[in-house]
């Protein structure tokens, strides 16, 4: 590689012989065995194990503890006494349109069902064609999108904002 | 595989196949971990977010639209993830100061197992010197065969933001290739 190569590469994109082009050859290839692994990890994420019975030893105290305090906080916030007085733990209640009179099944998927499908149904169509669901959401700043038929990921039209979800599409985004 | 062929795997990955995923992992997995190998400079790391990369994609595939290359899409979820993992180096600099250390010293074992030339060894360390937003460009472009419009779709940059980048990433990389030529031919 000589100094008068390497103010030749074009701008225009790669061409073979130029000092750049060798930076094909410092492609790596993924270790042995990667696609099994990769297979295994999905099948160990879909069948997340739950082991079921009495814990031993000493490993109950902890989710024991953590037990009690939800229960006490719980107590705490539906009495409405304690740090949750007044507050209503912020939730608010939205109303979720969609118009797609010609669906057979609407979905609402976000952060809030941690982008898993088949927790929030739309009702619908109504005559217009308009699909809605009435849910509460903690407030702060959500973003979703409408899965139509299972199969259609769905910006919604009248979301205030959309962002890039970092896959080439755009979730719409709510602020409560 | 053929184009025919690799549609009907598509079809059938989306419709939950696990077969299907296996050989989409199989012809892309190359591909996918060159990227975050190159962004992260450590073989551990990238085995990491290149597993990561499928398993999102998986969760995800409902979402791919057929007339975006699968391999492209991949690797935009991959430069993703890198770029998260990335920032979340950054926010600890006591991290990220070990981290650059390991990259390099695994860097170096890495060049002299695969017997590469000087040459080739003063490119890629010119490379993986880069700044990540100008390496990314480079890397698809020349280790990926991207075109430039490529290359923005997959990074979510306009066009003109990727030429610029690559021209960016072309003029360091040319920079410190000559200032290494340079000093090798100082007596």
């Amino acid at each position: 590689m000589n100094e008068n190569n390497l103010n030749n590469e074009r701008n225009d994109g790669p061409s073979a012989g130029t000092p750049f082009s060798a930076l094909a050859d410092l492609r790596v290839n993924a270790p042995p065995g990667f696609t099994d692994r990769v297979v295994r990890s999905l099948m160990t994420a879909h069948k997340a194990p739950r082991r079921w019975g009495w814990p031993t030893g000493w490993s109950w105290v902890a989710p024991a503890l953590a037990g009690a305090a939800v229960a006490v906080l719980a107590t705490l916030f539906f009495t409405g006494n304690g740090p949750f007085r007044g507050n209503a733990m912020d939730t608010v209640v939205v109303q979720f349109e969609f118009h797609a009179p010609h669906a057979e099944q609407v979905e609402l998927v976000g952060d809030f069902t941690a982008w898993q499908s088949g927790h929030i149904l739309l009702v619908g169509p109504d005559e217009s064609g308009h699909w809605t669901a009435r849910i509460k959401l903690p407030a702060g700043r959500h973003e979703y999108l409408f899965l139509v038929d299972g199969r259609e990921w769905v910006t919604d039209p009248h979301a205030t904002a959309r962002r890039p979800d970092g896959f080439g599409n755009l979730n719409s985004v709510i602020n409560l | 595989m053929n184009d025919s062929e690799a549609t009907n795997w598509v079809t059938s990955w989306i419709e939950g196949s696990t077969e299907a995923f296996a050989i989409l992992v199989e012809h892309n997995g190359d591909a996918v971990y060159n990227l975050a190998y190159r962004m992260c400079g450590n073989r551990a790391t990238a085995e990491d977010i290149a597993q990561e990369t499928f398993i999102r994609a998986h969760q995800r595939r409902h979402q791919y639209k057929p007339e975006y290359a699968l391999r492209n899409w991949l690797l935009a979820i991959c430069a993703n993830l890198c770029r998260s993992r990335y920032r979340g180096w950054r926010r600890n600099k006591d991290t990220e100061q070990a981290f650059a250390e390991e990259q390099e010293i695994e860097r170096n074992i890495q060049s002299r197992d695969n017997g590469m030339s000087e040459h080739k060894i003063a490119l890629e360390q010119a490379l993986m010197a880069l700044p990540e937003t100008l390496r990314a460009p480079l890397i698809l472009q020349y280790m990926e065969g991207m075109t430039i419009q490529e290359v923005a779709d997959t990074l979510h940059l306009r066009l003109s933001a990727a030429k610029m980048r690559l021209t960016r990433g072309r003029d360091q990389l040319r920079g410190m290739l000559q200032r290494t030529v340079g000093d090798r031919g100082k007596p």
